[in-house]
């Protein structure tokens, strides 16, 4: 092994055990490599702001969050949950099932699973909380149910995904949503179970009146998930544009329709629409400084060569992969492990025949329950802090669930028509 | 961090006044005209079905300047993204050894890589953009302050770090 890349491994290691911000550790590792191999030093900077300058669709991502934030901030959420507890309150566990079906339609909104735990995620512990729910159980199924947002499209991981992979980010969109419902599923029948062995209460009953009332409240905020998606699959509006378009409407209605947002709103929204892109982007741009030297080194062959060694057979290596991004997901940042990871196994991915819009959803479902999954899953560290609940309470209760995730990670894994049937159906 | 330096008088008030320019107001103008462009853009191809192509490279260009300023913004409220769990399990001496480690590497790195991307810069001027011809030096210029401010914070980072220390062991010294 020759030097620089010796010192880049031993560097790379340093960034995690040193706490050195990861964007900031894999810019300067690529610094240091190119000094060490006698390469331009300017190089770093040339792949982090080419590579973002061009790669157009990552623009998606601060219009993403810019419409999560007018959602949280705005009248939106409550109306969302308002009307999801009017379909599925009355049910038995009636607020656990409210929490999934909220984040559910939530997540055709946004595309961000800590958008919807930070601020959807409150109203629903709390509303669980009010019912007499457990804390760690309330924490733990919204961590969950907040992990649909970036399946279900539109999803920020998937266009990072689509950004490397050279998939189309219709089809990988269109491949989330299948995947996405049952998990949603799966959530609630969880809750259902759950709901029945400790008699968790009922939630409120409305009468069709009531729900038409407020089906009619809510009808202009259930109608963003229709226009951003509705717009995207007509082809009327690119997923760029779309995402513009869905933070415009989102804007309209909540500074118009529901006059729950004022001027002296926007700039906090902007402020932390700027925070969020800063630091989501940061990490892209510093990634593409890592894929530079990781392409020089022809890392990513030797990458899958070694898993070849080991097995030729697809499905062993699906599950191989999917370990190893759970494991990555428990410790690190999701877009973190798409732009330096996903260039590592794709080639691998590509040489076995998967499909990559198959191969995309599994690895964001993927990543999703590494993001819940005890003791490191982000998720929970934001479910506890908004709820004042103990982390011990929250990863007692968010174990059965992630088995049950795991479960539906399966059934995506290995069989792909899950996810292939609308892409295959709509887009090629 | 300098901006919690405020109550020190009014150079360090300019100064944080400055870094806010940079560092927010500039990358949030940057993205409200992003934002304008996109519905203006789509207005005019759906609505009046008249395309326009030059608001893509203000939209690239406004993208590149709020993530890269934004991100310089997240440095001074110390808001990105590490990986804490090593770093958690040390004793507070040794988390302070980790970060002056941590933001010296960073100092030298960047600090390394400043002349030669500065020149990268520059000479990106030579290529513009095809409607507007705005030259590509301004729209990666941000690299530059970026690389500055970066280095910047985590210089101060240092700073701070290596005199709590000495007044530390200063302190265990009289006792």
């Amino acid at each position: 092994m020759n030097i620089p890349l010796l010192v880049f491994i031993v560097f790379f290691i340093l960034i995690f055990v040193l706490r050195i911000p990861i964007a900031f550790g894999l810019i300067s590792n690529a610094i240091i490599y190119f000094l060490l191999s006698g390469r331009d030093i300017g190089l770093a900077a040339e792949a982090m702001m080419s590579n973002l300058y061009v790669k157009f669709i990552i623009i998606a991502v601060p219009l993403f969050i810019f419409t999560a934030n007018v959602m949280n901030t705005g009248k939106v959420t409550d109306l969302l949950f308002e009307f999801a507890n009017g379909l599925v309150g009355r049910m038995r566990g009636g607020m656990g099932h409210v929490n999934v079906v909220a984040s559910f339609i939530f997540s055709g909104m946004t595309g961000s699973a800590v958008a919807d735990a930070s601020g959807l995620g409150m109203m629903e512990i709390e509303a669980m909380r009010k019912y007499g729910y457990d804390d760690g159980f309330s924490c733990a199924i919204t961590a969950a149910s907040a992990t649909i947002g970036p399946i279900f499209p539109p999803s920020i991981p998937m266009v990072f995904y689509a950004m490397l992979s050279g998939t189309s980010i219709g089809a990988l969109f269109l491949g989330g949503m299948i995947p996405g419902i049952v998990l949603g599923i799966a959530l609630m029948l969880y809750v259902a179970f759950i709901a029945r062995r400790r008699g968790y209460p009922r939630g409120t009953q409305i009468t069709l009146k009531q729900f038409a009332g407020i089906t009619v409240r809510a009808f202009p905020a259930l109608m963003t998930p229709v226009i951003l998606l509705g717009g995207i699959y007509t082809g009327v509006v690119t997923p760029t544009e779309a995402g513009a378009l869905a933070g415009f409407y989102a804007l309209v209605i909540s500074m118009l329709v529901y006059r729950s947002l004022g001027f002296q709103h926007l700039w906090g929204i902007i402020k932390d629409t700027v925070r969020r892109t800063g630091t989501v982007s940061i990490i892209v741009g510093s990634a593409f400084t890592t894929a530079y030297v990781v392409a020089i080194e022809n890392i990513p062959d030797m990458f899958a060569a070694t898993l070849l060694d080991m097995t030729t057979n697809q499905y062993v290596l699906l599950l191989i992969i999917n370990v190893l991004f759970i494991l990555l997901g428990m410790f690190i940042d999701t877009s973190t492990i798409i732009v330096v990871f996903i260039p590592m196994v794709l080639p691998l991915v590509q040489e076995l025949g998967i499909d990559l819009v198959h191969f995309g959803v599994v690895v964001v479902l993927n990543m999703m329950i590494g993001l819940s999954t005890p003791p490191f899953g982000v998720l929970l560290f934001i479910v506890s802090g908004v709820s004042d609940t103990p982390l011990r309470a929250v990863i007692k209760e968010a174990i059965p669930i992630v088995v049950v995730m795991l479960g539906v990670l399966f059934l995506v894994t290995y069989v792909p028509e899950i996810v292939l049937f609308l892409p295959n159906l709509f887009w090629r | 961090m300098i901006s919690n330096q405020t109550k020190h008088g009014p150079i360090m008030r300019v100064l944080t006044f400055l870094l806010d320019v940079v560092e927010l107001y500039l990358p949030m103008a940057s993205f409200v005209m992003l934002f304008v462009l996109f519905v203006i853009n789509v207005f005019y191809r759906y609505v009046l079905n008249a395309p326009l192509t030059w608001p893509y490279e203000l939209i690239t260009l406004g993208f590149v300047w709020t993530a890269i300023l934004g991100a310089t913004y997240v440095r001074r409220i110390h808001g990105h993204v590490q990986f804490t769990l090593a770093y958690d399990a040390v004793s507070p001496k040794t988390q302070r050894i980790f970060r002056i480690l941590a933001n010296s590497a960073v100092v030298l790195a960047f600090a390394i890589a400043l002349p030669a991307t500065l020149d990268w810069v520059l000479f990106m001027g030579f290529k513009k953009s095809a409607n507007l011809k705005i030259p590509f030096s301004i729209g990666f210029f941000p690299v530059v302050p970026f690389l500055v401010l970066v280095a910047g914070h985590s210089l101060y980072d240092v700073v701070i770090d290596i005199r709590e220390a000495l007044r530390g062991a200063k302190k265990d010294q009289t006792e």
